[in-house]
């Protein structure tokens, strides 16, 4: 028996290397950018060669569009899309790191299933996959003008403000008034938060906290009345340390949260940080959610969507009217039906629950810079998983 | 019809287990043959290597002259190409099929038209005394007649060589002889060869023609069963066969010894080359007082064992305890003093290789 | 020269012979489509833990493809190591130990009441303590947070919660309900392996003990525990992968309170973009897993030949419970209740009600199975109008039923094989990869098989969002099911039926049709059977395999879990429960097979 064993050992290994080859046969190729064939040329900057209609016939000639986005409202926005241009969207509800995994996949292997991708992850977007060509950013040529600048690339489709949020039933007023108040004692356990291990948008935004030392410091002072005697290079992530020991209550998603925080009937119901869209639930499920109003130095962050083309994507003209269309009308379902989200076409007409336009808006939350996000993600991550899953 | 021939035949599993060496073996057309020995001596291996399931290492086998398997000509007749029969110990009757079907699928092997295949399993399971089984399923038949239908199942394509794996030991003792009987009668009725593969003495004694003891994957006697049983050519033959078996008495050995040395004066010329005396039960005489024999020795009286038709004795001499057969009744009570005695011809010599001497 | 001469000459002479016997040739495409399939895989996934991925270099900063420690030092040495890789890993200790301590004896009694004691009824108990096996295992964690869950996961209130008890956590979630829900999901596994030993155990055995005076204890100990012994390391064996390899139960239940098992840390990785160290954390559980099979392996080698079927059935003699009936079937429908009916009765209650819990009339309703709209939640329909569902219903059939076959299929080829070439290497190599896929994680064993063929191979084209990966993956990786009961059936039957056909002139093909095929139909089902119904209900596998236009029943579940549809998740599941019940109900009715008698075939 040993004998025997010991040759099934040779054997395995026999085969084992055997296999190696066909392993290391499968190289992985950067895909080189290129222009197809029958797409309509036009760039970001060719606001003159654009014409919308020959963009239109040859969409339609495409027949349909596939879209991955991290809102489930896409599937509106298709059904919309399909009305007027008689296209088909196949539109599906993913979060950002399944749609970063895919895309990177369908491109490596060159069987592209996705045309479209409404992405919130900023960092990995100009960090990786806009440098390395999997996707295009493509700005509609009629629209761009009347963009902000910082809106076109890439390009956004969608502000939504991420904010902190209470249950009004609970209490009588904003009690957060000051974002160290997150760290006090009588908070521990009582915040609700999307988990930022599995939401990049929130990783990036406590990495643009560590590198707003100012305002930290600003708001210390004025809440406890004195300096906080933190070096400036160290009070940003003091502060995170702080927030993350405070066991905050992680969730699958910011409907969670807002379900959570909202429900009626609570005593001390906990607080939660969730895109105000949640608030449109207030109606329908009887919530009780209400903004943080007045927190000092700020009541959350903007979190952008952007839209852009994912490379040699099977329907590169009905991509683009999507894109082209979710900016101009098509932004319907996200701005207008309900409340809490903005586009960043300043033709398209606000919700009127929404507590001001964008530009007040802009003012009450952090603007994230995707570049520290990409730089100091990592050690974001790994200072809430070393805190944040301490009971 | 069908002769066998084995011609120095070998075959190891792993490294180190030899299961049959250097086996030479003719099996004469229409003879039945036994291969008797203790499990584990390579008579199944020899058996399944006859009928083309194991792939001897080395050797050469044929059928009535013909090639079966040679392994320097890299020659090698598959099973199906045999024609042979070949009777499970486990009967291995398949489960899903009817007794009718599983004795009619060797003849739709060979492309029997089904009108003659059904008249030739009705003929067959006549044959075997179960046609009124036709259309039962196995697990619905007793041991004795799934042997049956084993059998049937085998005999319906009347292969020149019928092999049988131990057929009979999954029996109870009735069911054996009637068996043996069917067996011996078919062998006479369809004169084809068989070979028999048993551990069972009584079995291979019985039922053949020729018996070949093996021991250790090798044959040590091969010869009609009252020769074996006569002039056992070897120490190990002469104990495996017989019951109760014969008893023997040693030079080397402790509590026999001054037995043994009381049979030299009956073999003047031989006494050097003697190692061990061997004498069958039913060869030894018993008698209250001492005999006139030109051999006996004196015994204790131990117990009796009747068997209804003769009386089996065990007697202690010197310690240890040999075995009579009488076919009196004897009249002794235990640990009574009486003789033993027998006739010098009835002796059975050997040597210090374990082989016979034949007798002056 | 000579020696080669007479090489060649065996060489043309096994050729000659392959018609007849093609069990080699047969033996060896299988170990060459297995490495193929299975180890390089896992090999390449054993690559991806020292070499950067595109993913991975984003983040830290080191160009894809360059070898690196980084991996290995972030999940053993790092100060997250703790989190990442060490707290999950003995937390899977435990929990497995836990789950094998308490579904074990409870697999094991119920056989034992089932098989060898005249407990009324026995017949109908053992076909419903199946269920738990056959209804997906994160049915019960689903419906243990529907009425166990907490003001702290948020969504909809618990069932509990709305009727004025608030659960405290430990309650609702972490490592007690985890054990629980794994427990009742695990523990058909071991009713099935020890039913099986003691059906196939002669009563004469315990009575000759007996009538040699030992007492009922000294018999159990003596005779029916060593007997036992196979049963009882397979329900360990594979009580302890499942536990190693189980996903959605910990995800929904431990997630909440930061409870994480290997499996769940491992998915974690990958969610937060560092497929480096879920590589890692993937291969300690496949070594795990591995260290397992060699302790199988240790074990096995000393009873592997005790076949104790052969021409004759045992003798089966039933004790009788006397006055303890009553109290036996009592605890009984006790555990059938908890293990069955509540968690499915649970589910289909909340698929009729707004708020789970809240029973008032105006509360229930039809909406989540037949509503063209339902008001809470925008866009959606009804379970039998929905679009989504119905067609991932179709896909589910169709991956599920093509995997089950193929697998089935190769798994009696195994069997085959490695009873046909007993001792050979050849075996041994069989036996070993086509249980390799058990204990690799499925998220691992997905990750891997995207990651080697999502690029184009040689011949084989990059299988990225095909139905195809999901077929070949799902059936590699239920292989070890089919493969052991492949095994096992041809074992039972022994090789003298076929060389019997042999003798009588069958050739291979015709043995194959006529004896070993219909000899195996019930392994073979089983074989079949068991693959389709754990790929109707297969979630962690696939959730990374499949694409939108490929989205399973399961996926599809998880897509409404992340909208928060939980009535229409559990409508879902509910309807998956359905399907499993009349699939295995029809087969069972066409085949006479019956799955509570599991893998053993009538020999």
């Amino acid at each position: 028996m040993k004998g025997i064993g010991k040759k099934a050992h040779l054997f395995v290994w026999a085969l084992l290397i055997l296999t190696i080859p066909l392993i290391a046969g499968g190289k992985q190729e950067v895909p080189k950018p290129e222009t197809r064939k029958g797409e309509i040329p036009a760039g970001a900057g060719g606001q003159e060669s654009f014409d919308l209609n020959a963009l239109i016939q040859a969409a339609q000639k495409e027949g349909e569009v596939v879209a991955y986005f991290t809102s489930s409202r896409i599937k509106d926005v298709g059904t919309a899309f399909e009305k007027k241009y008689g296209i088909k969207v196949k539109g599906t509800k993913m979060g950002d790191p399944e749609q970063a995994e895919r895309v990177i996949r369908e491109v490596d292997s060159k069987n592209v299933l996705v045309d479209v991708i409404g992405f919130e992850d900023g960092a990995l977007l100009e960090g990786k996959l806009i440098p390395e060509g999997y996707v295009v950013n493509w700005v509609p040529p009629d629209i761009a003008p009347s963009l902000s600048p910082e809106d076109r690339n890439p390009l956004v489709f969608l502000w939504q403000p991420r904010i902190f949020g209470y249950n009004f039933e609970s209490y009588k007023e904003p009690p957060i008034k000051n974002i160290w108040q997150l760290t006090e004692p009588a908070w521990k356990g009582k915040i609700l938060i999307r988990d930022p291990a599995q939401t990049p948008a929130n990783l990036a935004f406590f990495a643009n906290i560590a590198t707003n030392p100012k305002l930290l410091e600003e708001a210390y002072r004025s809440y406890y009345g004195k300096p906080s005697g933190i070096s400036e290079k160290d009070i940003g992530w003091e502060f995170l340390k702080r927030l993350f020991q405070n066991e905050l209550i992680v969730m699958r998603s910011d409907e969670d949260v807002g379900d959570a925080v909202g429900a009626a009937g609570q005593k001390e119901a906990p607080i939660g940080f969730y895109t105000l869209t949640k608030q449109r639930d207030n109606k329908a499920k009887n919530l009780k959610l209400a903004t943080m109003k007045g927190m000092v130095p700020f009541m959350g962050y903007a979190l952008p969507t952007y839209a852009l083309m994912v490379k040699n994507c099977p329907h590169p003209n009905a991509a683009k009217l999507l894109i082209h269309y979710i900016l101009s009308e098509g932004h319907v379902p996200w701005t207008a039906r309900d409340m809490g989200a903005f586009s960043p076409n300043p033709k398209a007409p606000p919700h009127p629950d929404n507590e001001g336009t964008w530009t007040d808006w802009q003012k009450r939350l952090l603007r994230i810079d995707n570049k520290v996000a990409l730089k100091l993600r990592q050690e974001v991550l790994d200072l809430w998983l070393e805190y944040g899953h301490k009971k | 019809m069908a002769e066998i021939v084995l011609k120095n035949i070998r075959k190891t599993f792993g490294p180190s287990v030899v299961a049959v060496d250097d086996l030479n073996l003719t099996i004469q057309s229409g003879s039945f043959v036994s291969l008797l020995g203790p499990s584990g001596c390579g008579k199944t291996t020899t058996l399944r290597m006859i009928a083309g399931l194991d792939t001897p290492d080395g050797g050469e086998l044929y059928l009535d002259g013909k090639l079966l398997f040679s392994e320097s000509e890299g020659c090698m007749v598959p099973t199906e190409k045999r024609g042979m029969g070949l009777v499970f110990q486990s009967y291995a009757l398949w489960p899903h099929m009817t007794v009718a079907q599983n004795v009619s699928f060797g003849l739709e092997m060979r492309g029997m038209p089904k009108e003659a295949r059904r008249k030739r399993v009705q003929e067959v399971l006549e044959l075997l005394h179960i046609d009124t089984l036709q259309n039962r399923y196995p697990s619905e038949l007793s041991g004795g007649q799934q042997q049956r239908v084993a059998l049937a199942r085998m005999l319906a394509i009347n292969p020149d060589v019928l092999l049988l794996d131990e057929p009979l030991s999954n029996l109870d003792a009735k069911l054996r002889l009637e068996m043996r009987t069917e067996l011996k009668r078919l062998h006479q009725t369809l004169k084809n060869t068989i070979l028999y593969v048993t551990h069972d003495q009584l079995e291979a004694m019985t039922l053949s023609t020729h018996v070949a003891v093996m021991h250790n994957g090798r044959i040590l006697q091969y010869a009609p069963p009252l020769t074996i049983y006569r002039f056992p050519a070897d120490l190990t033959v002469a104990a495996f066969v017989g019951s109760p078996p014969m008893n023997f008495f040693s030079r080397s050995e402790n509590e026999g010894s001054d037995v043994f040395r009381s049979f030299l004066p009956l073999f003047p010329g031989l006494a050097e080359r003697v190692h061990t005396v061997g004498v069958r039960p039913e060869d030894l005489y018993l008698s209250p007082t001492p005999p006139l024999d030109p051999w006996s020795y004196p015994a204790i009286f131990e117990t009796v064992l009747p068997t209804g038709s003769d009386w089996i004795v065990s007697l202690r001499v010197h310690k240890r305890t040999i075995f009579l057969v009488l076919r009196e009744e004897p009249r002794i009570k235990p640990g009574e003093q009486v003789w033993i005695s027998t006739r010098t011809e009835k002796l059975h010599l050997f040597d210090t290789q374990q082989k016979r001497i034949e007798s002056p | 020269m000579k020696g080669q001469g007479m090489r060649i000459r065996r060489l043309v002479t096994e050729l000659r012979l392959l018609p007849y016997d093609p069990t080699k040739v047969i033996g060896f495409l299988l170990c060459a489509a297995l490495a193929y399939l299975i180890l390089a895989p896992v090999l390449a996934l054993l690559l991806d833990t020292v070499r950067v991925n595109l993913r991975d270099s984003a983040t830290i900063g080191i160009p894809t493809g360059t070898f690196t420690t980084y991996f290995l030092q972030r999940t053993f040495l790092s100060r997250v190591s703790e989190v990442l890789f060490w707290k999950p890993f003995w937390q899977t200790l435990f929990v497995a130990g836990a789950v094998c301590g308490i579904a074990i004896p409870m697999g094991a009694l119920f056989a034992w009441l089932v098989v060898r004691t005249d407990l009324p009824g026995s017949k109908l108990v053992s076909r419903l303590m199946v269920v738990p096996y056959m209804i997906p295992s994160w049915t019960f964690a689903v419906a243990w947070i529907s009425v166990f869950k907490n003001r702290r996961l948020g969504g909809l209130a618990g069932m509990l919660e709305t009727m004025g008890f608030v659960p405290p956590d430990w309650l609702a979630y972490g490592a007690l309900p985890i054990i629980v829900c794994e427990s009742l999901h695990v523990f058909p596994f071991a009713f099935l392996l020890f039913g099986n030993a003691l059906r196939s155990m002669d009563s004469q055995l315990e009575e000759s003990a007996r009538v040699l005076g030992a007492s009922s204890f000294t018999i159990s100990r003596r005779i029916v525990l060593p007997l036992l012994k196979p049963a009882l390391l397979s329900s360990f064996l594979l009580t302890f992968s499942r536990v190693l390899g189980s996903f959605g139960t910990p995800y929904i239940l431990g997630s909440g309170v930061k409870y994480y098992l290997l499996p769940t840390a491992l998915y974690n990785s990958y969610k937060v973009g560092s497929p480096g160290v879920a590589a890692v954390i993937a291969c300690v559980t496949v070594l795990m897993g591995v260290s397992l099979v060699a302790l199988d392996m240790f074990f096995v080698r000393e009873y592997r030949r005790f076949i104790t079927l052969g021409g004759k059935g045992a003798i089966l003699r039933k004790s009788p419970l006397g006055g303890l009936t009553l109290p036996a079937l009592f605890f009984t429908l006790i555990a059938l209740g908890i293990t069955v009916l509540i968690p499915l009765g649970t589910l289909v209650l909340t698929t009729f009600m707004h708020r789970p819990g809240l029973f008032t009339v105006e509360n229930f309703t039809l909406d989540y199975w037949i509503g063209a709209t339902i008001p809470a939640m925008v866009g959606q329909k009804g379970f039998f109008l929905n679009p989504d569902i119905l067609r991932s219903l179709k896909n589910s059939v169709w991956v599920a039923g093509s995997a089950s076959l193929l697998c089935g299929f190769l798994g009696m080829l195994v069997g085959y094989v490695v009873v046909r070439l007993p001792k050979s290497r050849v075996a041994a190599y069989l036996r070993q990869v086509s249980f390799l896929p058990y204990l690799v994680p499925s998220i691992g064993f997905a990750a891997a098989s995207l990651s080697f063929f999502a690029v184009p191979r040689g011949p084989i084209p990059s299988l990225y969002g095909s139905m195809f990966l999901l077929v070949l993956v799902m059936s590699l990786k239920y292989l070890p099911f089919a493969s052991r009961s492949g095994i096992t059936a041809m074992m039972q039957m022994g090789n003298e039926p076929e060389e019997a056909a042999r003798v009588c002139g069958a050739g291979w093909l015709r043995r194959m049709g006529r004896i070993v095929l219909p000899l195996q139909k019930h392994a073979l089902l089983t074989g079949v059977l068991l693959p389709l119904i754990s790929g109707m209900k297969e979630q962690s596998l696939v959730i990374m395999l499949a694409t939108p236009g490929t989205e399973l029943m399961t996926t599809q579940i998880l897509r409404f879990i992340d909208y928060g549809y939980t009535q229409l998740a559990n409508a879902t599941v509910v309807g998956i429960v359905g399907i499993i019940f009349i699939l295995t109900l029809s087969m069972e009715r066409l085949t006479g097979a019956n799955l509570a008698t599991g893998f053993a075939s009538r020999g």
